[in-house]
This record gives structure tokens, sequence and C-alpha cells, in this order.
């Protein structure tokens, strides 16, 4: 019976306690059926929806390029993303870049003294300054992604502070808390932009931590984060809300636990699934904020390569090179379409009313 | 109930009617085919064109002086003697436009008397007088107006008195009816090119001194601004006091600031719009070459003739880095010229190192840095472990955008670490204008005002001219040796003359290096398939827009 008793007090739930009771009257010879653990069955649940499954795998292989991949391949090529060759990277004859799949010569100006090595670019040049579209898609990434992932940690940290805050304590904390959440929401948050790319956004630009982000990156982070906060902190509001009226809660008060305790132990695990779905919505709203603002030139600055950067490159070449379009546009489509994906999956994973 | 609908009926025939009546009326007033010179050309219609990434930076002819600017004021102003609205080389040699003839000059050079032709009128009525020309000299020598045309006033009698303060006038300019006197100080053998530049154009003689420029004024050539929406719009109409024999094809011109540049160049491919003072992007030119064909004038849609230009990357000599000599001597070997040549598209130019441009009396061919490519291994040796972050000036131009990478990738390795700064054509040249501006280098270019290297050598780089604002001098550089030469220089005319105007060229460049010039660039433009009459004009680079006719 110590095993049943372990069974019921791991808080497997109703299939735990059929199976005792099954347990017990089909007789002893009937092996138990280990009871399954949230996240085992949130798995479960997910790994059904294969769309989502590939949705998360994309995103797997992503990371892995940017960051791996992308130094690989320009160590392997022998150039950088910002390598500027505007002779072997341009056509001779329209001085236009070429096109995918074109064995270009690294060679800085006709008869240059030296051996020059020919050099492949898998996608083609990016722009007049003839550098391999590959590796700046593959920098970009790193660019994008970096933006997209702390944008979204910033801003569902905040909003989670704000939301547990307002929900918790009610009152006139909550009523601080929504007004201000009404005022960010208000907020022209494009003007703002414009105001801090024509400012201080030269100096925020170059905070880069010593190399750690790249350039820009950090502008964007602070402004998606500052403004991205309030449908995380509504989210958060309305389920403490709700939360906090529920028995585990008054019995965790009655023993004395501090509203820290409570929020830490008793509230937060709670959040934990509508926290990670919402953030892969953010980061795919994130990684589409990111490509406009570069699109509008207030995004990451020139040379660093963004997705945003690489489209806004496009436009100058629709007629004669559209693929310099379609790259990037592939690049950010695929990517939020992985995220929302997964993010779909996942709110499904969580639910406990669906049956895997 | 009947009755009712009967009168609306007839009402919304009668009003339908009207309607068409206004229609056909406002067509025959704007368009009406009358000819004007010759005979295929229209007059009538409206001309649209595009200023893609800028606004005009000034409208005031006193103050601006820019390319964009000076094309739109030589379809509005009217000079003592002016450049004929033809190509070279005829667009390029001065013919009286105001004035009667060429000027009386006094047996020592010293003494200018124009007469003014009768019965000129300004686009609101009132006469022109001499007092009109005097009224311009006054205006650009007044140091509350801080005209960039006082660069070009030194040798006028009491100019520099009036812009240091010390005169309450130019004393050496007299109007007296329609007698015009300007004494200089010392003979000037360019003094009429100088005199012919838009700043010295007709004004009335009440026109305000106004540091932000008068936007809107009545002027005496063959268009008159009409009206002016800061960075939206700027309108120009047909001179209806105008009687002179400068042609003024359409009715109106209208111009759109801050256009988008492609899609200002799918707006004149479908015809919305007739032309983009601003250019067509770089990456375009090839595909318009094989579409339509290069022209240098006559009919056709896209046309490329060279001017007199150098595009160039100005080096900050007032603070460091490049105040150091050889941190400048170092980015004239780092800057790849070609990539230069070939980011900015099929037929930018040819490259070059010197600030001359070749065809202008004087040039001497010299090879001073490394032309053919960058050397960055010499640059950074050169440059002696400078790492120093600077700020690279551009225009938010597709061209400029695209130059200012490579400078900045080619500054990069040589040491220095580059933020680039893009800022709209009419605010970048605010900014490297003023003395002090926050900036390292600047990538710009310049077109002649006239056909005398004092034009490049002596406004660009003599450091006496250096002012709190509206300098030329980007470059700020600033060497008494230097000034001197050029300053003896511009005394001197013939051959002697131009001979030490190539020499200087070389001297400074090499011994100096103020600047790392890279290209003369061609002009490059496109027209809608609606218009017709392109003329290049080879002074002020770029299409007559004044003789632009809607076919």
């Amino acid at each position: 019976m110590a095993r049943n008793r372990d069974l019921l007090s791991s808080g497997a739930g109703l299939a735990s306690a059929i199976a005792v009771e099954a347990h017990g009257e089909l007789g002893e010879d009937i092996e138990a059926v280990k009871a399954r653990g949230y996240w085992e069955q949130v798995w479960l649940r997910l790994k059904q929806d294969r769309v989502a499954i590939v949705g998360g795998l994309f995103i797997l292989a992503l990371l892995v390029i940017a960051f791996a991949g992308a130094p690989l391949a320009a160590g392997q090529l022998g150039h950088g993303p910002n390598d500027i060759n505007s002779l072997g990277g341009l056509d001779a004859q329209s001085q236009l870049p070429v096109g995918p799949w074109t064995k270009v010569s690294t060679e800085p100006y006709p008869g240059a003294p030296g051996k020059f090595e020919d050099t492949l670019y898998i996608l083609g040049a990016d722009s007049q300054l003839g550098r391999d579209m590959f590796l700046r898609l593959l920098y970009g990434a790193q660019t994008s992604l970096e933006v997209a992932i702390l944008a979204t940690l910033l801003s569902v940290s905040i909003g989670l502070l704000m939301g547990l805050i307002a929900g918790y304590y009610r009152g006139w904390v909550d009523t601080v808390v929504s007004r201000l959440t009404e005022i960010v929401m208000a907020f022209p948050y494009l003007l703002f932009v414009i105001a801090v790319a024509a400012t201080v956004g030269e100096r925020l630009n170059t905070i880069t931590f010593g190399g750690l982000l790249h350039p820009g990156v950090f502008t964007l982070v602070m402004i998606f984060g500052i403004f991205g906060w309030f449908y995380p902190a509504r989210i958060i509001r309305s389920q403490i809300l709700s939360l906090r009226e529920k028995e585990f809660v008054e019995a965790a008060r009655m023993t004395g636990a501090s509203d820290l305790r409570i929020m830490k132990s008793h509230l937060l695990p709670h959040l934990v699934a509508p926290l990670i779905v919402y953030s892969t919505l953010i980061v795919a709203n994130n990684v589409i904020a990111e490509a406009g603002l570069s699109f509008l030139g207030l995004g990451i600055p020139a040379p660093t390569a963004s997705w945003g950067n690489l489209l806004a490159e496009g436009p100058n070449y629709y007629l004669t090179q559209p693929w310099l379009m379609v790259w990037p546009g592939l690049a950010i489509l695929l990517t939020t379409l992985a995220f929302n994906l997964l993010g779909d999956g996942l709110r499904d994973a969580f639910d406990p009313r669906r049956a895997h | 109930m009947h009755k009712k609908l009967t009168l609306s009926i007839a009402m919304a025939v009668v009003g339908a009617g009207l309607l068409v009546a206004s229609g056909v009326a406002g067509t025959a007033s704007t368009s009406a085919p009358t000819k004007s010179g010759s005979s295929e050309i229209k007059r009538g219609g409206t001309i649209r064109i595009n200023t893609s990434n800028t606004d005009f930076e000034f409208t005031d002819p006193a103050m601006n002086y820019d390319a964009i600017g000076w094309q739109m004021l030589y379809a509005v102003n009217s000079t003592l003697l002016n450049y004929p609205d033809k190509p070279a080389p005829e667009g390029s040699r001065l013919v009286p436009e105001v004035a009667v003839g060429f000027p009386r000059v006094s047996r020592d050079g010293k003494t200018y008397t124009f007469t003014i032709r009768q019965g000129l009128k300004f686009s609101d009525g009132s006469p022109l007088t001499a007092a009109a020309f005097k009224r311009a000299l006054e205006r650009a020598a007044d140091p509350k107006q801080a005209s960039p045309a006082i660069a070009f006033m030194h040798d006028v009698v009491g100019a520099d008195a009036r812009n240091e303060g010390k005169a309450g006038s130019v004393t050496g300019v007299t109007a007296k009816g329609l007698t015009l006197t300007i004494k200089l100080v010392r003979a000037n053998p360019t003094f009429l090119a100088e005199l012919s530049m838009p700043f010295f154009g007709a004004v009335k003689p009440s026109m305000a001194i106004d540091p932000k420029g008068v936007n809107v004024f009545p002027s005496a050539g063959p268009y008159r601004i009409v009206s002016r929406s800061i960075g939206q719009s700027l309108t120009l109409e047909r001179n209806p006091f105008y009687k002179g024999s400068r042609p003024a094809n359409a009715d109106r011109i209208l111009y759109t600031v801050n256009t988008d540049q492609n899609q200002s160049l799918l707006q004149v491919k479908a015809g919305q719009a007739d032309y983009d003072a601003a250019g067509v992007p770089p990456t375009a030119h090839a595909d318009l070459a094989q579409q339509f064909g290069v022209k240098k004038g006559g009919p056709g849609r896209y046309y490329v003739n060279s001017y007199l230009g150098t595009s160039y990357v100005a080096l900050n000599n007032s603070r460091a880095p490049f105040s150091q000599l050889n941190v400048r001597k170092a980015a004239n070997y780092a800057i790849d010229r070609p990539a230069l040549v070939r980011v900015s598209g099929k037929f930018y130019g040819k490259r070059t190192d010197q600030i001359l441009p070749p065809g202008l009396a004087g040039f001497r061919e010299a090879t001073l840095y490394p032309i053919k490519g960058a050397d960055p291994a010499r640059a950074k040796q050169m440059a002696g472990g400078v790492d120093n972050t600077i700020t690279l000036l551009h225009t938010t131009s597709a061209l400029r955008t695209a130059q200012a990478q490579v400078v900045k990738y080619n500054l990069e390795q040589m040491g220095l670490k580059v933020q680039t700064k893009p800022l709209p054509f009419a605010v970048a040249l605010r900014t490297v204008s003023t003395r002090g501006a926050d900036f390292d280098a600047y990538v710009g270019g310049w077109v002649a005002d006239y056909p005398d290297p004092f034009d490049f050598i002596n406004v660009l780089l003599d450091g006496d001219n250096i002012q709190e604002s509206n300098n030329s001098n980007y470059a700020y550089f600033n060497n008494p040796k230097y000034n001197k030469q050029m300053q003896d220089l511009a005394k001197l005319s013939g051959d002697l003359r131009y001979a030490g105007y190539g020499k200087l060229d070389i001297d400074i460049m090499r011994s100096s290096a103020p600047w790392a010039p890279f290209a003369n660039p061609n002009s490059r433009e496109f027209i809608s398939a609606r218009v017709t009459n392109y003329i290049h004009h080879p002074v002020y680079a770029g299409a007559v827009i004044n003789a632009l006719a809607v076919k």
C-alpha cells in the first residue's frame, strides 16, 4: 500500500486514483499503471501535435545554424558577412549584385598583386556592396533572434511583475498598475521609436556588452520590452485575480505564509503555462517588429546584418534581382510561422481538458 | 413628389453640364496648345517633379547653395548675365540677361557698370531696376543673413566691412535707376561668372533679411514661386510679367519633396511624375539604359552627361583624428575608389584622387594615391595605430548610403571605428556647413558653380572663408600658407592663373590631403514619357526644368 500512497500523493489526479481503485479490485497480479507527472502529460500532448513539433525543431535548428553555423560557414568560405566585394560581387556588365550560386573573385581590383582564391556566393550578393547574402542571412538570424528573444524575456518579466502585483494586491495598487498599462498601450510607440532613433539612438546602439550583442540590439530590446509588457501584464493579472481566491492560497495564508512566499511558491507555478505560450507568440511578433523597424531605417544600424536590413535592400532590386527580397522574407515568414505553430501547440498541450 | 423628382433631375443635368463646362474651360486654360520657340514644343500643363529623400534647404537665393536648389532657382531667377538654356558648349557661355549687354569695365578692371533693360518687372508687377541687384548683394553681405555667398564677395569694395558689421552697407555697390555700378578692390577675372550665380539674382529692394531664408518672394525669371509647404511641396507658376526670351513651357511646375527614390522611379516610369531632381537609385541605371537607351539630349528618356564635379570624402581637419596629416593621407590610401564608383551604379563616372575635375581649365593629371584600388596595409601603417571612433556623415540617398558603407569599411581597415550617420540632404548640408558640428568625415560632392578652379580650390578650401554657419569648406581646412596661395592665384588671369591652380590642386592633395576625393561623376537623369525637350545644363548639371514641356 505504500506504493499506492505514493501514487496518490504524487498529485497525478484522477487517472492515478482510478488506477488504485482498479488495482484493488482486479487483484495483485495486475501491474499498477504508472501515474504521469504534469510535465510528462504536457509533453505527451505536445508530441501528438506534429505541426508544433516541426515548428519547435525548426526553431532549434535555426538557433544552431545562426549561432554555431554562421561562424563556421564564414570560416569555410573565407570571408565575413560585412566584407565588401564590389568587384566580384557585382556583375561586370550590369554592375548589379550577382545571383545565387556564383563563384566570386576576391581580387580587390583587376591585376592586383598576389594570388586570390575564388569564393562561392551561395545566395548571391546582397546589394551594390557585393556582400555575401548567405552569410548575411545567417548573421541576420543571430541579430533578429537576439532582439526577439531578449525583448520577449524583458517584456514578459515586466508584465509578470506588474500583473502579479496588480492581481494579488488589488485596490489602489491594481488601479495604478492598470492605468499605467493603459497609458503605455495608448502611447504612440512608433513616434517614440523615431524620437529615440533621432536623439539617443546612436549612443544606445553602441551598447553591446563587450560584443555580446550586435550593435542596435540593446536599443530594440529596450523599446520592445518597454512597449510590450502590457499584454502579458493583463493576462497575468486576470489569472492572479482568479487564483488568489482559491482554497490553496487561503490555506497557505492560514499557515502564515508571507505574500512573497505565496506569490513565489503557490501562484507562479500556475502561470508557467500561459507565460510559455504567450512568450512564443511575442517572439514571433518581435521578429516581425525588428524587421519592420530595420526596414524603416530605425532598427539595426548598417552594416550589421538583420533580416529587416536585408529586406530593406530588396525594393532596390525588385525588378532585376527579386530573390533579394525572397531570402529574408522567407526567413521571417518561416520563423514567425514556426514560433506561432509552437505557441499554438503549447497552448493545446498545457490545456488538461485536451485528451491525448 | 413628382415635381420634386423632376426638379432634382433638372438640377442634376444642370450640375453635370456645369461640371463638364468647367472641366473643358479648365483644360483649355491650362493646356492650350499655343506654341513657343520650337514648333513642336507645346506650352501648358503641369510638370511634376520629385525631390527624393530631401526638401530644399532654402528657396531664398541668398541662402540656397545646392544643386537641386540652383536648378529650381535657374527657372525662377533673373541675373545680370546668365547661361543660356542650352546644352554645352553654348550653355556654359555667359550672355546678358537682365543687363542690356556686357558691362562697361574700367581700364584697371576694378569698376563694372551695368545697364538694366527697360520695362522689366517682377512677378508681382513691380518694376525691376538696378536696386534689385544692389539688394541681392547687400543681403549676401549682411552678417545677419549669414549667406554662403560672402565667399564670392571679398573683392567687392565694402563687402567684408559690411559682413564684419563695420559698415551699414556695401559701399562699392551703387544703384541709380537702371544703372548699377560695382567697384572691386582688385581686378577679378571671374567676377562676371561669380555675379551670375543665383545668389545675386534680382530681388525686390524690400526683400527682408532672414537667416532662415525667405520661402516665397517675387522674382523676375520665367517662373515664380507661388507656394512652399516645408517638407511637402513647392509650386512654381509661369511668371505673368516675364518678358525675356527664356523658355517657360509648362504652366506650372509642382515639386513634391521627400519622396522615396524607388517609388519615384516607378512614378516617372508610369508618367505619374515627370522627373526626380534627386536622381535615380544607383541600381536602376543599367536597366534604364537597356530599356530606353542612353542619350545626351534630344528625344529620349534616359540621359547621361558629364559635368564639372568631384565626389569626395571631406575629412574634418579641425578635430582628431583627421587633424593629423598622417591620418588624412592614410585615409587616401584606405579608400577603395573603384569600389566607390562601382557601388554607385552604371555610368557613375571616373575615379579620381584630385580636387579639380578633368575638363576644368588648369587641371593637370597626377598620380597621388592608389586609384586602381585601396591599399589598406599601407593605410594602416601610415595611420600609426590610430583607433578613434569617428562619425561619418552622409545623406540618406541610396547613392551616398552605399558609398558611406564602402568608406566605413575602408576606414575601419586602417584601424578607425566608424559610426555612420545618415541625414536627409538638407539637414546633412546644414550640419556639415556649421562650424564645430559633430562629425569627422562627410561623403558628398561638389558641382562647379561656374567653370573656374577658384570655385573648387578657394570656395571649398580657403580657411579664411570659414564662418559660423553656411560654410562650403566641409573639411574645415585652414592652412595659412595655402590660403595665401589661393588668394594670390585668384588675382591672376590667363594661363598663369590656370597653371597655378593646377599645381596647387596637386600640392594640396599631396602635402595636406584635406579630402579623400574619389570620383568625377556624371549626371544620370530619367524623364517620363509625357514630357519632352530635355536639355542638360552644363553648369547646373541637371535638366533645365523651365524648358521641359508636356507633350
